[in-house]
């Protein structure tokens, strides 16, 4: 568990849903063991993902998730992914950071010591925050969209960038590099929603020495520093000043 | 792609390291009439199962089998049962037919007798 305890300073604005992703090549001793997997994940000492957090199951024919249907929140396998998805309503980094270790600890290493999973070719993070358009000097249609379209009844809009990891750019074989998604949405009732998709993509795959070297804990705390960072300045020019002319 | 990449501490120079802004982070656009748009993939959706085969069929008539071909594919099997039960249907007539012949042949053959004896018996009495 990280020791640096720090509290987001978000306005008016606390994250209001977190998802943490992991893809692998595709590995299907993961489904030949998801029965024995699923137990240890629900019934491992300590676990806070048994069955109080997930009273629920569902089975397809490429994916088991364990879910609750009264918070949402999702644990999901496929022979490719492995995902968490919770509400939560927070403002403090130790929180998500505390996530992402029960997360390592409770299902990426029931995966790896039980299915000998290896070959990871993304690490995911997903802050989305809780409603706020009350938050917002304008309306995001207002914003990016209302000059071009006045009558825009609702919109999405996502846009990508890349950043690169330094270790692409010193070692001559590698080529990682961070993905980031940033989503805006504003429905027709005039909701307005905002998230960021961080994600590190490794190219090669992380074999299993590899992967112990990079924990996704320390990914993790790499996004919160992203979003308390670059994300937030950027969040900050919605909230404060009105579009320019 | 094998991990030993990374345990290779062999280092990029000026333009790999070019060629990395270039080809991964700066990846450039498609042509204009490709579809452009990025492909979206959030961590909190899973990997889509990937697309069966797709069929692929002849573009031309030439290749297009015939209507034999065709029906045979398609009712091959009804085709065959229906000439097994017409070929036992037959075998089985032709046993019946036989039989009736055979047994025509011997009511013939008691006639003659019958008539070969007559004509003994008037031999006899003109004696």
């Amino acid at each position: 568990m990280s020791k640096n305890k720090k509290t987001i300073d978000l306005a008016a604005i606390p994250i209001d849903r977190l998802a943490f992703g992991v893809r692998y090549q595709p590995h299907y001793e993961v489904m030949d063991l998801v029965g024995a997997i699923i137990d240890r994940i629900l019934r491992s000492s300590g676990t806070p993902f048994g069955s109080s957090t997930f009273p629920l199951i569902t089975r397809q024919p490429t994916a088991h998730t364990l879910l609750n249907n009264e918070t949402g929140d999702t644990l999901t396998l496929t022979e490719s992914d492995a995902i968490l998805q919770m509400k939560i309503d927070t403002r403090k980094t130790s929180e998500i950071e505390t996530l992402a270790d029960h997360f390592a600890t409770f299902v990426l290493d029931t995966l790896r010591n039980v299915a000998h999973l290896k070959s990871i070719i993304r690490y995911g993070v997903l802050f989305q925050l809780q409603e706020c358009r009350a938050s917002l000097q304008e309306s995001p249609i207002e914003h990016f969209i209302k000059a071009d379209f006045p009558d825009t009844r609702s919109m999405s809009l996502r846009f990508t960038r890349r950043l690169p990891v330094m270790e692409a750019i010193a070692k001559k074989n590698v080529s990682d590099y961070k993905n980031l998604i940033y989503t805006i949405k504003q429905t027709e009732k005039g909701e307005a929603s905002i998230w960021l998709d961080y994600q590190e993509i490794f190219n090669p795959a992380l074999g299993a020495s590899e992967w112990s070297q990079r924990p996704f804990a320390q990914f993790v705390n790499q996004g919160i520093k992203y979003f308390l960072d670059e994300f937030q300045s950027w969040l900050r020019g919605l909230m404060e000043k009105t579009k320019a002319a | 792609m094998m991990s030993n990449s990374r345990r290779n501490h062999a280092s990029k120079n000026l333009a790999e390291r070019q060629g990395y802004w270039q080809s991964v982070i700066n990846a450039p656009a498609g042509p204009t009439l490709e579809d452009t748009a990025p492909i979206i993939d959030p961590t909190d959706q899973p990997s889509p199962l990937e697309k069966t085969q797709p069929m692929f069929y002849p573009s031309t008539e030439a290749g297009m089998p015939s209507w034999l071909t065709k029906f045979l594919h398609n009712h091959g099997t009804k085709l065959m049962l229906a000439a097994a039960i017409a070929l036992l249907g037959w075998t089985l007539f032709q046993l019946y037919t036989l039989n009736r012949e055979v047994g025509e042949l011997k009511v013939k053959v008691s006639d003659v007798d019958r008539l070969e004896q007559r004509v003994n018996r008037l031999i006899d009495k003109k004696k």
